[in-house]
């Protein structure tokens, strides 16, 4: 080999490895040909710098060099997780809370100085019982609404189509608008003809109804632009409203409650508009097919709707029913106090339970992709079983936490029964009191494993078997919930909620075993 | 009248640049034509750069990302046929009807991607069954993922479900065109040997549609150096890579006519099985009324001009370092250049070499500019520092303004230029400030090649001239 030859060979070498260094490995010849090009290589340069034919002939030799494994290279692992197992799961537990806590501060409030953003710890029953029906309501109408706008919404900020996502949520939050004050219409002359309920209830329910909707849509907004710890910001500062109002300014409960929710309102509305323009200022450019847009929410609605109606339904149930009443209702819906009070001291397991179920879901969707990058598709079942183990993993870690949180709501009532001076001291002792709170722990400590699935079924876009699981569990509740409020006794109710939460837990955990039997298919096909 | 269907690919007229302005030249200088236009797009919300004339009759809008229906922006077909059509995809249905098409697919993807003839046949055929059957419940369902997973690792090993799950989906979205139902027309053109030559190569198989390909860059080639950044993924992108190479030599199979640009684009076409014979190149023209000479005077200051959007195939980084040569020999020499950020990541990088290189009060980096002939009438000699070119507009419109051009020799550069320009080898920064200060020092030898450069663009360059070559290939085409 002459001196010439070798001396081209050896630069043909280094080229061969200045490419392998940027590419790593080359897919083919034609992969090294491109590289070559924007190298600003030319065939004059390959045929007096490299002693090839042209560029494709250089390259075809480099890339048979690489074959030969001439060229040493190095392929970067996947980036190495610095956040501590630790830190992750505050972080997660903490997400988890902001849907909580404002709950929780609420009942502070109320305890402390006997006013919520809704009723107040003074209120008479009538006004107590139009608010309920208007919370209710509110809940029950909007629930579709709220999983239409944050599961579209997010679709497109994932897309990084903010426009959109921002033009699909307040296309949305105004039509949601429109459909709680259009409900307004056949309720009130349902009333009129069958003068069901007094007009002062139904004037109240219906202001508490509207000012409360609005709210929840201003929190799905929220939620979509991933704030989530405004919720507890405009709670607080509604609460602090309301307090003004009626401390300060001597306002009746209703009043007070009425600045509270105005002030929630426009705060929420303004911050959810002031995150959501952020997020882009673009104008948005050929918006979807409404028909299609409706068709592929629509199971998000149906979801929503049921969702929210389950987590009502046995109050409902319950505040129509006079079976066994001690307070002989004189309309066909009057709130229960100790039915309520039992329900609230149970959500403190809702409360610590949220976090966990927030985080396990988290870390659900977290591990996936990196356990599809570790196991080869031939092994697929080994993917199957570590996930199928995870699982098992989160739900005993949950049922950890939950005897945790039954402990701790056990001691929350029971410590509240030290403080004599409270107005509401006489329905924390009465043994109806008890017996739905008991009950109630129960269910929602159940309730809570089937929303972890829930959630994972999800973020598998699996919304079918939560519809279908949802649905199921909602017949239960209504159902059993119905007949032994009438047969037994109106506190009875409670059972429909833990019989619905064993049935939602009982089908979600199955459709959560079918798939995470065929969790490789199922990822696929979730986008 | 003839009518031609035109498909673009990321192209005209959702985006500026070369692709797109000869794309409106052609669709503008043909009134006779009654076009209907195809454009592929990354996502459907995009605004469009440019507004058809009305001799488009139709556009049909093949967004590939962004929806979560294919049939969200299909508006000829109502929504009650698009449930009728999801509600008849059963998993039987599929089985029967679609995965003797897709096994065949995927063995021309994995282990025969030059098998051309077969693969139009498929694309019919598959087009065929999205006319009845809905394309979401097909691909996501659970056969079809079993069937995907079997025949990749029939041909292929090494596989990691992820790979496979990347791979299903971006086959998923790849596809999408072949939703779309094409009028019949007389002659398709794709702009790219791409996905967008789909529905050309279904129409030549189906009705014997003549199809003509235009390549201004090669495709190919640019899809190679994207998916190089797959590191990491490199079952995902021998894959994807296969797919591409399959669907890029069904169009030069199925094409009529391949029409690249450039003689240099030839290269990678005739490699990837184009005949010869195939091939006739028509080079990309400007309309010399428009970038006419002229004799204004501008300042004092000798003034080099470059436009090009800042991106790394532009090479602005041996731009700056030409500034920096330059500024020794001529001190008062300023650049501009004019043309959008690009890469973000790169401008930063251009910047900081620019302060590092002490040019920032010489080069004047990413100016806007609506009016690009006042832009080469400001310039004393215009610069092309691009490592990867095929026939650039921003020297045929250099020359037709009668100025004096530095560039790198590079794609179809040298074809357009060669004799009345100056041709550097790419990258030699050394070279290129040595060409510059040469033409700044010799005012006769810049009008000398000014004046040939104008007289190689009236001869072969001219936009009239361009579009009736095209119109002459429609009608023997058509004919």
């Amino acid at each position: 080999m002459s001196a010439a030859v070798e001396a081209d060979r050896d630069a043909a070498h280094d080229l061969g490895q200045q490419v392998i260094d940027l590419i790593g490995i080359p897919k083919d010849s034609w992969e090294i040909a491109a590289q070559l090009e924007v190298m600003g290589l030319r065939d004059a340069d390959a045929r007096a710098d490299y002693g090839a034919r042209d560029l494709f002939d250089l390259a075809a030799r480099i890339d048979g060099w690489f074959r030969e494994g001439r060229f040493p290279y190095e392929i970067e692992g996947e980036d190495p997780i610095t956040t501590s197992a630790f830190v992750r799961f505050l972080k997660n537990y903490a997400t988890g809370l902001t849907f909580s806590l404002p709950m929780a501060l609420q009942g502070a409030v109320m305890l402390l100085w006997g006013y919520g953003v809704w009723g107040a710890i003074e209120m008479d029953l009538r006004t107590g019982s139009a608010i309920a029906l208007g919370f209710i309501a509110s809940y029950i109408v909007t629930g579709g609404f709220m999983q239409s706008i944050v599961r579209r919404g997010l679709f497109y900020v994932y897309q990084q189509e903010e426009s959109l996502a921002r033009w699909t949520a307040l296309r949305a939050w105004s039509i949601a608008l429109r459909v709680v004050l259009g409900l307004l219409v056949p309720a009130l002359l349902v009333n009129a003809l069958f003068k069901i309920l007094p007009w002062s209830i139904v004037l109240t329910a219906s202001a508490y109804y509207v000012a409360l909707a609005i709210l929840w849509l201003n929190w799905a907004l929220i939620y979509l632009v991933r704030k989530t710890w405004l919720f507890l910001l405009t709670t607080a500062i509604a609460l602090a409203a309301v307090l003004l109002a009626a401390k300060g300014f001597g306002a009746s409960p209703v009043a007070a409650n009425a600045v509270g929710l105005i002030v929630a309102d426009v705060l929420s509305f303004g911050l959810a508009l002031l995150h959501l323009n952020r997020m882009t200022n673009r104008p948005i450019v050929n918006p979807p097919r409404v028909t299609i847009l409706v068709y592929s929410t629509s199971r998000f609605f149906v979801y929503g709707v049921l969702y929210n109606t389950f987590l009502f339904a046995d109050r409902l149930i319950a505040w129509t029913s006079g079976t066994g009443r001690e307070d002989f209702p004189p309309y066909g819906f009057w709130l229960n106090v100790r039915y309520e009070l039992g329900m609230d001291l149970a959500l403190v397991v809702v409360m610590l339970l949220s976090g966990i179920v927030e985080h396990a879901t988290q870390r659900f969707s977290e591990t996936l992709i990196p356990n599809e990058k570790r196991v080869k598709s031939m092994d697929t079942a080994r993917f199957v079983e570590r996930a199928k183990r995870d699982h098992r993993r989160r739900t005993l870690a949950l049922a950890g936490a939950s005897v945790i949180a039954v402990a701790a709501a056990v001691f929350v009532a029971v410590a509240l029964r030290n403080f004599k001076t409270l107005p509401i001291y006489p329905s924390l002792i009465a043994p109806t009191t008890t017996r739905v709170f008991l009950v109630a722990t129960l269910a929602y400590v159940i309730f809570m494993f089937a929303l972890q699935n829930v959630l994972m079924l999800l973020t598998l876009s699996r919304v079918e078997h939560v519809v279908r699981a949802v649905a199921i569990a909602l017949a239960v509740n209504v159902g059993v919930g119905f007949v032994l409020s009438r047969a037994v006794h109106y506190s009875a109710a409670v059972w429909g909620l833990l019989t619905g939460a064993i049935a939602l837990l009982f089908f979600t955990a199955r459709s959560m075993r079918k798939i995470l039997g065929e969790l490789d298919y199922h990822y696929y096909a979730a986008y | 009248m003839l009518s031609v269907l035109m498909t673009t690919e990321g192209t005209y007229p959702y985006s500026a640049g070369g692709v797109s302005t000869w794309c409106d030249a052609l669709l503008r200088n043909t009134p006779d034509v009654k076009w209907t236009l195809l454009p592929l797009m990354m996502n459907p919300h995009i605004e469009q750069k440019f507004d058809p004339p009305h001799n488009v009759r139709k556009i049909l809008n093949v967004p590939l990302w962004g929806i979560e229906e294919p049939a969200e922006f299909n508006g000829d077909i109502p929504f009650a046929q698009l449930y009728d059509r999801k509600r008849r995809t059963s998993e039987q249905t599929i089985e029967l009807e679609f995965l003797p098409l897709f096994r065949e697919l995927l063995r021309i993807i994995c282990s025969d991607p030059s098998d051309s003839a077969t693969l139009g046949r498929v694309f019919v055929q598959l087009e065929d069954y999205f006319r009845a059957h809905d394309y979401n419940e097909t691909f996501k369902s659970r056969c079809v993922w079993r069937t995907f997973k079997e025949e990749v690792e029939r041909y292929t090993e090494g596989s990691s479900i992820f790979d496979l799950t990347e791979c299903l989906r971006w086959l998923y979205h790849f596809l999408v065109v072949l939703n779309v139902r094409v009028p019949k027309t007389s002659v398709t053109h794709s702009t790219a040997a791409a996905f967008c030559g789909i529905p050309c190569m279904t129409a030549r198989v189906r009705h014997g549609t003549p199809m003509i390909l235009t390549e201004h860059g090669v495709y190919l080639r640019e899809q190679y150096l994207f998916l190089s950044r797959f590191r990491r993924l490199f079952f995902c992108k021998q894959f994807l890579l296969n797919l591409i190479t399959a669907v890029v030599r069904a169009n030069y199979h199925f094409a009529d006519v391949v029409a690249p640009v450039c003689h240099y684009n030839t290269r990678w076409e005739i490699a990837h099985a184009t005949p010869q014979q195939k091939i006739r190149v028509i080079y990309n023209g400007v309309d010399p009324e428009l970038f006419a000479p002229s004799s204004r005077v501008h300042g004092s200051d000798p003034h080099i001009v470059a436009t090009a959007r800042i991106d790394p195939l532009k090479d602005i980084e041996t731009l700056l370092r030409v500034a920096a040569r330059l500024k020794s020999t001529h001190p008062r020499a300023k650049f501009t250049v004019f043309g959008a950020v690009a890469d973000e990541p790169y401008y930063r990088r251009c910047l900081t070499l620019r302060k590092r290189l002490g040019v920032e009060d010489t080069v004047n980096l990413g100016s806007a500019t609506n009016d690009v002939v006042s832009a080469y009438h400001d310039a004393d000699v215009v610069l092309l520092t691009s490592i990867s070119e095929a026939f650039p507009y921003s020297v045929i419109e250099a020359m037709s303004c009668e100025k004096a051009i530095v560039a790198s020799d590079v794609g179809g550069v040298g074809e357009a230029l060669e004799g009345c320009g100056v041709l550097v080898k790419p990258r030699n920064d050394e070279q290129f400030a040595a060409e510059i200060g040469n033409l700044l020092d010799n005012p006769p030898l810049r009008l000398r090649l000014g004046a040939k450069a104008r007289a190689r663009v009236m001869d072969e360059f001219r936009l009239d001239h361009t579009i009736g070559k095209y119109l002459d290939l429609y009608r023997s085409l058509a004919a």
